[in-house]
């Protein structure tokens, strides 16, 4: 897998994953008032590693994640974008969607989605518009603690690899 | 990674495409009226080759598809479901949906997204709902024919290619 690093002044973001402490980066997600702060840790490390993750580093340590779930063709949906609280408003969440428009397949990808409660302005700088046709989304949600749980049986059953 | 497969009526879902004719399948989506007709083959490949897809088949040949893209524990985007035009109304799509949601990991995860026009009474019977909050939805949309291009022009799988990219940035 290509990975790519950039850089600007002290702030590094990558997506090699060797680079990253993967566990500091997953604790991202704690105590910060996000339904998915109580998601395990193996369960975000594991989607990092099934995603193209964009790891905004601050020397080693991870201050900004986002990750882009793709099949490298036609979609990608970018979920769990986050800034460290100490780190918010030093530009680092439009330093990570600059980095992702820097990847040529993302770039001119047909379709990019993501879910966003207040965002919208810093999004639509990047070239995101409400969905033109919203009434022909639809999903299916289980609980958390119904995910989590399904996640380890599957990864102990050999379903998915879990790693 | 388990593959799997489920029979029913003449039918067979699998997961495996090993042995599946894969331009039948390439086939499958041009057959449809959507936007994404005109998509490459070697496209459609790149594609499957980075989804989870499940595949019906009936004597061996390819008559359905539903390709996933997912990161395997929080999320699955649900797409090129198609049937052939010869097998559409004898159940392949709804036989497609039982065997994905009704077996993990997908039928236990957090999220299925899909976008469907016209399906919508398909999907409600396997559990799907509207978008809670349409508004928070966002797409970034580029037009088909520079997707086309930018693929066409950089070849098939670059992001199995092994490298590494730095930039110093502005």
């Amino acid at each position: 897998m290509k990975t790519y690093t950039w850089t600007r002044g002290e702030y590094t973001v990558t997506t090699d994953l060797s680079k990253v402490d993967l566990e500091k980066a997953a604790l991202l997600f704690r105590d910060d008032g996000w339904s998915i702060q109580d998601r395990p840790v193996d369960v975000t490390i594991s989607a990092f590693k099934h995603s193209i993750t964009f790891f905004c580093l601050h020397g080693e340590e991870p201050v900004a994640t986002v990750r882009l779930v793709t099949d490298f063709t036609t979609v990608a949906y970018a979920a769990d974008m986050i800034v460290k609280k100490e780190y918010r408003g030093r530009g680092l969440s439009k330093f990570v969607f600059e980095c992702i428009f820097e990847v040529p397949v993302f770039k001119h990808m047909r379709r990019i989605n993501l879910q966003t409660p207040d965002a919208h302005g810093l999004y639509a700088r990047y070239g995101f518009n409400p969905v033109a046709h919203p009434e022909e989304m639809m999903e299916r949600l289980c609980s958390y603690e119904e995910a989590y749980a399904s996640f380890r049986e599957n990864r102990d059953a050999g379903i998915i690899d879990g790693e | 990674m388990l593959k799997r497969s489920w029979s029913k009526n003449g039918y067979t879902v699998t997961e495996d495409l090993d042995g599946v004719d894969i331009d039948a399948v390439c086939a499958l989506i041009a057959a449809q009226g959507w936007g994404c007709r005109n998509r490459p083959d070697e496209m459609n490949r790149t594609a499957l080759a980075h989804s989870h897809n499940f595949v019906c088949l009936c004597g061996g040949r390819p008559v359905g598809l539903a390709r996933m893209v997912t990161d395997y524990a929080t999320m699955a985007y649900v797409t090129d479901v198609c049937v052939a035009p010869d097998h559409q109304g004898r159940g392949v799509a709804r036989f497609l949906m039982e065997c994905i949601v009704g077996n993990p990991p997908f039928g236990g995860m957090r999220r299925l997204t899909l976008c469907t026009p016209d399906a919508r009474g398909l999907y409600a019977k396997f559990g799907f709902v509207p978008v809670a909050r349409p508004e928070e939805w966002m797409e970034r949309m580029r037009p088909y024919e520079e997707a086309y291009a930018y693929f066409a022009e950089n070849g098939g799988d670059i992001y199995s290619r092994y490298g590494e990219h730095n930039k110093e940035m502005d």
